[in-house]
């Protein structure tokens, strides 16, 4: 199968899953009362309620309102938000930006320190090296996010003065929201690559190419690294839910105005609208990202055919 | 597959005492943490060295290992309250480590009940469950818990009904896998041609098989749902005075990091260390249940 | 947001340049791996120094506005993120709390119901458009059309405008007005008639254009507003080109951010905040007793037969709580108590025969005995999470004070929003706890209260017979003296049937630069950068 037809065949394969994620967004919302009540608010008669239920159609039954708000999804009307009276979609797309740099940050940044760390440990099996990294992965799969950005930020922010404690804009402001999205993703990457270079170091075709004389080095990277790389990428994909949910967390503890800080502003005031649609972005980014990650693997080991 | 384990089992049992203490010794010291914790957890709030939701404001922010001005000795220091930070820890990690194992609990029986059945029996109920798991797989937890709590409520069962409504689904999936495995199995064979009901055979034949995997699951799911239930609680999403929980109590004092860090780095340690203890556990349980170390 | 000033330049090559670079960079950020690219590219404009000069003044702001149109909020925190755009007729002294001229040069009371308004020659909206009588005349009426400000314009219902002359505008009350000049020094905010009618309540909400010294540049959603200086500004050009508020929802960052000089000026900080400020070079705290009145309400609207309907209990609840301990150890003295009345010492109206309640548990278990509920009753306490400064921490304590006479208490903390929408929807419980920052004359916290009956706005009630009569004298007294008799009275009577829990204002802090000049603390917390300009030394 070729690439077209892989990428075809896999979004097609997300279909009844956006489809089902959408009718458990819509479900979620009904759970929470009268949205007509809440956006008219304090000074509204019943007859002005009854109003606006009609014009949003509220009155009309489950299934009818269903399809509608599936056909807005599907043309991206999202719905307009409750406090800021503006198109959800549009706010969403405001903000999509410094998610995407915080989640794609910490990713690259988990990739880039857990594989090193991760060979190294398997590499130096048992000695010294591999105890300390191990130790690490156990403390770093262990700190709540939050817990961790109040540390970095007590001792980097507020100690040190070396970076700025909340905001957006610079490469200083995104470091510390990075580095605290990404900890527990890198340890528990870390400790995948190493059970599973581990794994690999002792499988037959290693020790051919060991046998044939190649240098270590050439033999880590073409051989070990490349079949080895595989559990972690998959994992790396079922994080990619976790990482952008921690996104929530580290945003509203740094303050970085990503769609986390907007969800968390919508759940405080109640605004649904706005946190069925980042949900339900949300949810895209994931299904996107698993599909990236399918690909990914034939880039790893080009032994690996799309199907 | 699982009989293999349970033969492994047997063989890998130590042949001394001694020996099995220092190869187990993480799990062992981690075991004697955490039954710490739980017996502080239980510990009754009469007994703690000083009454938990008793504030008393001249000792505000009263600093580790100091006496307040009534000469009382507070090893952890005070609160925001003058409340005694080490009475205060005990009592909420009540909260923190009930909610945990309480959804732990709800989790692994659905994730078992879903999971073995779906294992076992193929066709539209297995496609049904497994889009089911495929769909909660991609929801992020955090965000999803958040938007619950605030709808569902704060107290301590529907945080649990919470955490395991998202927790429940990739439980689910490994059971379910385990589950695949045993369907043409010779003993359960042996019990369908027998005339065994399904229900008879998912107790007596299927479930016996998977409770390894269970247990080494639900230890990782513990230690998973405190941090869950730290993080929506640290968010102002979790439980409601008078009641408390390591992760409220971060949340409570990160306002006052400036004038007085323990109040939030003492908690947080805490969720730190239980953490550790319990994963540590569930990997010893891991190597002990199965010794060649298969699941990640 | 359009700079709308600006749009003439929209067709030079440089700008088309600019813009097909931003569909590039907005490409990148699909493309997942660039946006660190696209985004940092920009970082220039959002610190002051990577600017480079002294024309940039930041200011660290704690609320994100949900609109720039005054018309369609009264939340102080978001009427400051609009105050450098759109200004009013007239303003608090930011000290004596005393209304001064501004948009308007003068008022005058022609007869008790009648309001001639002279206003500023020669004010023109930074789009062009003339501020004259006809632009006021609009401006009240589309004001006092909006729901939302229902509660503030009540006083001016019925009333009927005309623009005499170009400056001259005339007010025709249905009965006397004795507060006009306070309420047009909070409301008193004036917008361009024709850009409003063109763009609509919702348009203005996030493009607004007025008179004052700057105009928006750009508005980046929970990250940072961004004006640049109207040089055609009536008052002459500010010193800064361009000022930013960077939206900092936490305390400890906009504290850490004065501390480290990202920011001139940090907003609203309380005291245990600024106690490192206070010992960091280049930074000068300011301070002000706030007008901020914190008051545990009782919900007016109680089934029959609640406990809290008898006034014994009520006065028992104050007795329970030592106000003096949270003032001395909460807020370390720095708050002022709210002497057994709703009313500040420094506010008209205020009565000093009007005792203290002093803390007493036995005697409040007494009342509350006495009232028919020797084994207490169950109560439930909610207050804000975050709204305030020390919000939280208060509420946990007034619960636990109302536990020790004993009541079963059960807390609702709640979130701002959800917290608001229970108030609207009428399920917040029998006692909340709330911050209310009221202009410095009681009748607005009177009508505020007042409004809880009449109207289903506020829940604050007060029960007596005799005080509605008061009140009603008092909306319509226009001899100060007279009124101030009356409000002494209103005083007594909440005092012996208290509406609330009495609490306390806390004082306000505000950190600078000293590279700054010109910055008041303001007892309304409004955000006022007339007069800020930078140090000559610095």
């Amino acid at each position: 199968m070729n690439l077209p037809q892989f990428l075809a065949r896999r979004t097609l394969q997300a279909v009844p899953l956006v489809f089902a994620i959408i009718v458990m967004v819509f479900g979620l919302v009904r759970l929470t009362g009268d949205p007509a009540k809440v956006v008219l608010g304090d000074n509204a008669t019943p007859e002005a309620v009854q109003e606006l239920r009609q014009e949003w159609g509220l009155d009309d039954p489950l299934v009818v309102q269903f399809g509608r708000y599936l056909g807005d999804v599907l043309t991206g009307d999202l719905g307009t938000s409750l406090r800021y009276s503006r198109p959800v979609s549009s706010m969403i797309v405001e903000r999509v930006g410094a998610s995407l740099l915080l989640v794609t940050s910490s990713v690259l940044l988990s990739i880039a320190i857990a594989v090193p760390l991760g060979v190294l440990a398997a590499v130096r099996w048992r000695r010294p090296e591999d105890v300390v990294i191990r130790l690490a992965v156990v403390v770093g799969q262990a700190v709540p996010r939050f817990y961790l950005g109040i540390l970095l930020l007590l001792l980097f922010g507020l100690e040190l003065r070396w970076l700025p404690t909340s905001g957006y804009g610079s490469a200083a402001h995104l470091v510390m929201p990075a580095v605290t999205l990404a900890t527990p993703t890198i340890a528990l990457l870390a400790r995948l690559t190493r059970s599973s270079v581990l794994e690999v170091l002792h499988a037959d075709y290693v020790r051919t190419a060991r046998s044939k004389g190649l240098r270590e080095r050439s033999v880590l990277l073409r051989h070990v690294l490349r079949n080895a790389m595989m559990a972690p990428v998959t994992m790396l994909a079922i994080q990619a839910a976790q990482l952008v949910g921690g996104a929530v967390i580290v945003e509203e503890v740094f303050g970085w105005p990503g769609l986390g800080r907007l969800a968390m502003t919508a759940i405080y005031s109640r605004d649904f609208p706005v946190i069925q649609g980042i949900v339900l972005v949300f949810c895209l980014l994931v299904i996107v990202t698993n599909i990236l990650v399918d690909l990914s693997y034939a880039f790893i080991n080009p032994q690996v055919r799309y199907s | 597959m699982i009989a293999v384990a349970a033969l492994q089992r047997t063989s890998a049992r130590p042949r001394s005492t001694r020996r099995f203490v220092i190869r187990n010794l993480p799990f062992l010291c981690a075991s004697a943490v955490l039954i710490g914790l739980l017996l502080g957890a239980v510990w009754p709030t009469s007994a703690l060295p000083y009454n938990p939701l008793d504030p008393s404001l001249p000792s505000r922010f009263l600093e580790p290992m100091s006496h307040d001005a009534r000469g009382n000795y507070h090893l952890l220091g005070a609160d925001f309250l003058g409340r005694d930070m080490l009475s205060r820890l005990l009592y909420s990690g009540r909260y923190s480590l009930v909610t945990a194992f309480a959804a732990a609990l709800l989790t692994t029986v659905a994730a078992v009940a879903f999971g073995i059945s779906a294992g076992y029996l193929s066709g539209w109920y297995e496609s049904l469950v497994m889009r089911v798991v495929d769909a909660l797989l991609s929801l992020p937890v955090l965000l999803i818990a958040i938007v619950l709590a605030a709808i569902i409520g704060r107290g301590v069962f529907a945080l649990a009904v919470i955490l395991a409504l998202t927790g429940w689904a990739d439980y689910t999936r490994v059971i379910r896998a385990e589950a695949l495995g045993l369907r043409h199995v010779a003993f359960v064979e042996a019990s369908r041609t027998a005339g065994a009901s399904t229900a008879r055979i998912l107790v007596r034949d299927v479930l016996p098989n998977v409770v390894s995997t269970m247990s080494v699951m639900s230890t990782y799911l513990i230690a998973r749902f405190m941090l869950l239930e730290s993080s929506i609680s640290f968010l102002g999403m979790g439980v409601v005075p008078p009641a408390s929980s390591w992760g409220v109590m971060v949340g409570e004092g990160k306002d006052y990091i400036f004038e007085a860090p323990h109040v939030s780095v003492i908690p947080g340690l805490m969720i730190t260390i239980t953490v550790i203890a319990v994963n540590f556990v569930g990997d010893g349980l891991r190597d002990l249940l199965d010794p060649r170390g298969r699941r990640m | 947001m359009a700079n709308t000033v600006a749009s003439d330049r929209s067709s030079s090559p440089e700008t088309d340049r600019m813009s097909r670079r931003n569909v590039l960079a907005r490409g990148a950020v699909i493309g997942l791996a660039a946006p660190g690219v696209a985004i940092l590219g920009r970082s220039g404009t959002s610190a002051r120094q990577d600017d480079g000069s002294d024309q940039t003044l930041t200011i660290a702001h704690n609320v994100d506005p949900a609109t720039f149109n005054p018309y369609l909020t009264t939340a102080a925190a978001e009427e400051s993120a609009i105050l450098p755009i759109v200004e009013k007729l007239a303003v608090f002294d930011g000290e004596t709390m005393d209304v001064l001229p501004w948009l308007a040069e003068s008022w005058e009371y022609l007869d008790p119901t009648t309001i001639q308004l002279k206003l500023r020659p020669g004010v023109t909206f930074s789009n062009g458009e003339p501020l004259n009588a006809a632009a006021a005349k609009w401006g009240f009426e589309e004001w006092m059309a909006q729901p939302v400000m229902a509660q503030a314009s009540a006083s001016l219902k019925g009333s009927t405008f005309e623009a005499v002359d170009e400056t001259t505008l005339v007010i025709r009350t249905a009965k006397p007005v004795p507060s006009f000049p306070t309420i047009i020094g909070r409301y008193g905010y004036m917008l361009p008639p024709a850009y409003y009618a063109e763009v609509g309540a919702e348009g203005f909400s996030s493009a607004p254009i007025g008179t004052g010294p700057f105009v928006l540049d750009r508005h980046e959603p929970d990250s940072q507003i961004v004006y640049t200086r109207n040089p055609n500004y009536w008052r002459g050009p500010h010193t800064f080109q361009t000022v930013v508020f960077r939206i900092m929802p936490e305390e400890v960052s906009r504290a850490a951010a004065a501390e480290t000089g990202e920011v001139d000026i940090a907003y609203y900080l309380s005291h245990s905040m600024v106690k490192r400020l206070e010992t960091t070079d280049n930074v000068t705290v300011h301070t002000t007793p706030g007008l901020r009145k914190f008051i545990a309400g009782f919900n007016a609207e109680m089934e029959g037969g609640d406990p809290l309907l008898d006034p014994r209990v009520r006065v028992a609840l104050n007795q329970a709580v030592d106000v003096d301990g949270i003032i001395e150890f909460v807020y370390e003295g720095q708050a002022e108590k709210l002497n057994g009345q709703y009313a500040l010492p420094a506010e008209f109206g205020y009565n000093d025969q009007v005792p203290a309640y002093t803390f007493d548990p036995e005697a409040a278990k007494k009342l509350i005995a006495d009232a028919g509920y020797p084994e207490g009753f169950k109560i439930t306490y909610a207050y804000t999470l975050g709204r305030y400064p020390k919000d939280r921490e208060v509420g946990e304590i007034i619960a636990t004070y109302l536990q020790e006479i004993g009541l079963e208490v059960e807390q609702k903390p709640l979130e701002w929003g959800e917290f608001d929408s229970q108030r609207t929807e009428r399920t917040l419980g029998q006692v909340f706890q709330v911050g209310l920052l009221h202009a410095p004359d009681l009748e607005y916290s009177f009508t505020y209260m007042a409004f809880g009956k009449e109207a289903r706005g506020a829940p604050l009630l007060t029960w007596s017979e005799e005080w509605w009569e008061l009140y009603n004298q008092s909306m319509v007294e226009v001899d100060p003296d007279k009124r101030l008799a009356l409000y002494h009275r209103m005083l007594e009577i909440d005092h012996e049937e208290p509406f609330g829990i009495y609490l306390f204002a806390p004082y306000d802090y505000y950190a600078t630069t000293n590279r700054i000049t010109g910055f008041v603390a303001r007892k309304d917390q409004f955000i006022f950068l007339y007069d800020v300009g930078l140090a000559t030394d610095a």
